[in-house]
């Protein structure tokens, strides 16, 4: 399988969260719809979360690109929902209830005989005003160990760049394990578009991976980013700052309060290779950043 | 003016923090003086806090050689930037809470620049504002042989009460910390070359940042001073845009001395003269704890409050 393609069927560990950043109806259909038609041959049921776009419209726009969406529909094994009228019609956006609301669609595919659920979700509500929108960050960097790892579950996220700001979708997408490029081959990273702040599930342990600066600007990266990290499993979980740059008094104070709750949990959240800027705030403040565990 | 401070005024009768200067010609006068003040204070089992320059601290610890229980600062290197003398003392005395610190703080000595002594002033007039009401006393030794007679005046200005020939007298030219520190706000001179200059809003501290980085390689501080003046800067600019109507001007150039300087400059106020002058939690997000690590890194913090906004300059010194 080559890095750029994707498998329908859940590859194992927790690889089958998938993004895609799109712009026009072409790939749109390279990559949604192709998505959905090979999910609906494997046999899985395919859940298609839109925007803001009725399901009726969304089964013709499925059609249009080639895909038997009218009979899969008709089925039950298609099933399309607008955002709006699913999972945000309880605000603010909450990761836990989307936790909670995955493994019991994964439960009633398997129930009704499918061998999983394929999702597909248009996130272009991010880039409006939705309460809880903030949350998307720690929502799409907790998906990886709390849903993918444990359910017959694959989504494809889909970032529309007609209407998400490339910064936006850069931070996004990089919190997903696999990306999928809608020309069917891999797309040349935009360096005008690489989030001042990104986080990167880490694949060799259990953690993440800043880059970038940690400041007042991208305060709310960083807050989704230790969110997340707080819900990753095990005792011990790891924050690679080798592509961090510069973390700010606030940023050095946020990390310390994570390690020391996770203390208090009895975890241990351990900090590798720091900046320069983060060892001389633990310096003034040697105190309070005692529950700071740092590898050079 | 009337002074409206909640708690008893320094200087009054009623306050019990003493805050004296003590005019001294020589070594000799300094060590009688310092030294009975700092026996006085241990017979009485007060905590002792001496932070004088290292010169004057060799000689005071050569005399109390009985005296173990003195905590000794060189004040050219914990007192280098005045702006962080007050938090150093705040500390001690939060320390012996319950108990009455007794300190030995000399901020201005021969040699300091003009910046400095101006900043020293206002951190002069600063301690009776911060410590009205406290149970404390702060001894702040001047040299009138040394000093220019106008500093001589200002200590008059900003101590409550003064010690020379052996004798304490209230001082009639004492003023509220509020009059000392507003005619400490004098215009700042121009650089001599034209400062590379970077506005900036909300958004461009990661841009900000490259921009002092780069251009602090082309000085002569070493890389690990480098690191503390961006931080300095990013905490500086950070204030701006939350404090200090959302954007700013950043100015950068090296003095005629090879002093690094950056001027941050926004539409903010100082509403508290006081904020960065106290050791903040780190976890406090409100309360001057930028202003504070602004003063821990820098050499020296000059603040300009006017009516249309403030002024920073935070100065570095390649060593």
């Amino acid at each position: 399988m080559s890095s750029d393609g994707f498998d329908p069927v859940r590859p194992s560990g927790g690889d089958g969260h998938l993004c895609c950043a799109y712009a026009g109806e072409d790939e749109w259909a390279r990559c949604a719809a192709v998505f959905v038609r090979d999910a609906l041959a494997g046999g899985r049921r395919v859940v298609y979360f839109s925007d803001t776009a009725a399901p009726e419209a969304v089964v013709e726009r499925l059609a249009r690109a080639g895909v038997a969406a009218r009979a899969a529909a008709d089925r039950g094994q298609l099933v399309v929902r607008r955002a709006e009228d699913s999972y945000l019609r309880r605000l603010p956006f909450d990761p836990d209830r989307m936790v909670t609301a995955w493994e019991e669609m994964c439960a009633a595919a398997v129930e009704a005989g499918y061998t999983g659920v394929s999702a597909v979700g248009e996130m272009a509500w991010c880039a409006r005003e939705v309460p809880g929108a903030d949350r998307l960050l720690e929502y799409e960097l907790r998906l990886n160990e709390e849903v993918f790892a444990r359910l017959p579950l694959t989504a494809l996220c889909l970032y529309d760049r007609g209407a998400v700001p490339e910064e936006t979708t850069a931070l996004l997408t990089a919190a997903h394990t696999r990306r999928l490029s809608p020309c069917g081959r891999a797309t040349a990273v935009d360096a005008r578009a690489e989030p001042p702040l990104g986080v990167t599930p880490l694949v060799d342990r259990v953690g993440l991976r800043l880059r970038g600066g940690a400041d007042a600007d991208t305060r709310v990266v960083l807050r989704g980013a230790l969110a997340a990290l707080a819900r990753l499993p095990g005792p011990v979980v790891h924050l690679d700052l080798s592509g961090t740059d510069f973390t700010d008094t606030a940023a050095v104070a946020a990390l310390a309060a994570a390690a020391g709750a996770e203390r208090a949990r009895g975890r241990r959240l351990i900090l590798h290779h720091p900046p320069h800027s983060l060892r001389r705030v633990v310096e003034l403040f040697p105190d309070e950043c005692g529950p700071l565990e740092m590898v050079p | 003016m009337t002074t409206t401070t909640a708690s008893a005024p320094s200087g009054s009768d009623t306050d019990p923090f003493v805050h004296p200067a003590l005019f001294y010609r020589d070594v000799d006068e300094y060590v009688r003086e310092v030294g009975g003040f700092v026996r006085a204070a241990l017979r009485a089992g007060e905590p002792v806090l001496v932070a004088v320059p290292g010169p004057r601290l060799a000689a005071l610890r050569r005399s109390l050689t009985e005296a173990p229980d003195v905590t000794w600062a060189d004040m050219t290197d914990v007192g280098r930037n005045p702006g962080r003398i007050l938090s150093m003392l705040r500390d001690f005395a939060d320390r012996h809470a319950g108990r009455a610190a007794h300190i030995v703080g000399e901020p201005i000595w021969a040699g300091r620049s003009r910046a400095e002594i101006l900043e020293a002033t206002r951190h002069e007039a600063l301690i009776n504002a911060a410590f009205a009401g406290r149970r404390a006393t702060i001894l702040c030794p001047y040299d009138t042989e040394g000093l220019p007679a106008r500093v001589l005046s200002d200590a008059r200005r900003t101590h409550p009460v003064v010690d020379e020939d052996g004798r304490r007298t209230v001082s009639a030219a004492y003023r509220d910390p509020s009059v000392v520190c507003a005619d400490c706000d004098l215009p700042l001179p121009e650089p001599a070359h034209a400062p590379e200059s970077v506005a900036y809003a909300a958004g461009d501290l990661a841009e900000v940042r490259d921009r002092v980085a780069a251009w602090a390689s082309g000085t002569a501080l070493t890389p690990a001073r480098r690191v503390d003046f961006v931080l300095a800067v990013n905490e500086a600019t950070a204030n701006s845009l939350a404090h200090g109507g959302g954007s700013g001007t950043l100015r950068l150039w090296t003095s005629e001395h090879g002093t690094v300087v950056a001027e941050i400059r926004d539409r903010g106020r100082l509403d508290d003269p006081l904020a960065g002058r106290r050791r903040p939690a780190l976890a406090s997000a409100t309360g001057g704890r930028g202003l504070w690590v602004v003063h821990q890194l820098c050499d020296l913090v000059e603040i300009r409050a006017t009516g249309t906004g403030l002024t920073l300059r935070l100065h570095m010194t390649p060593s």
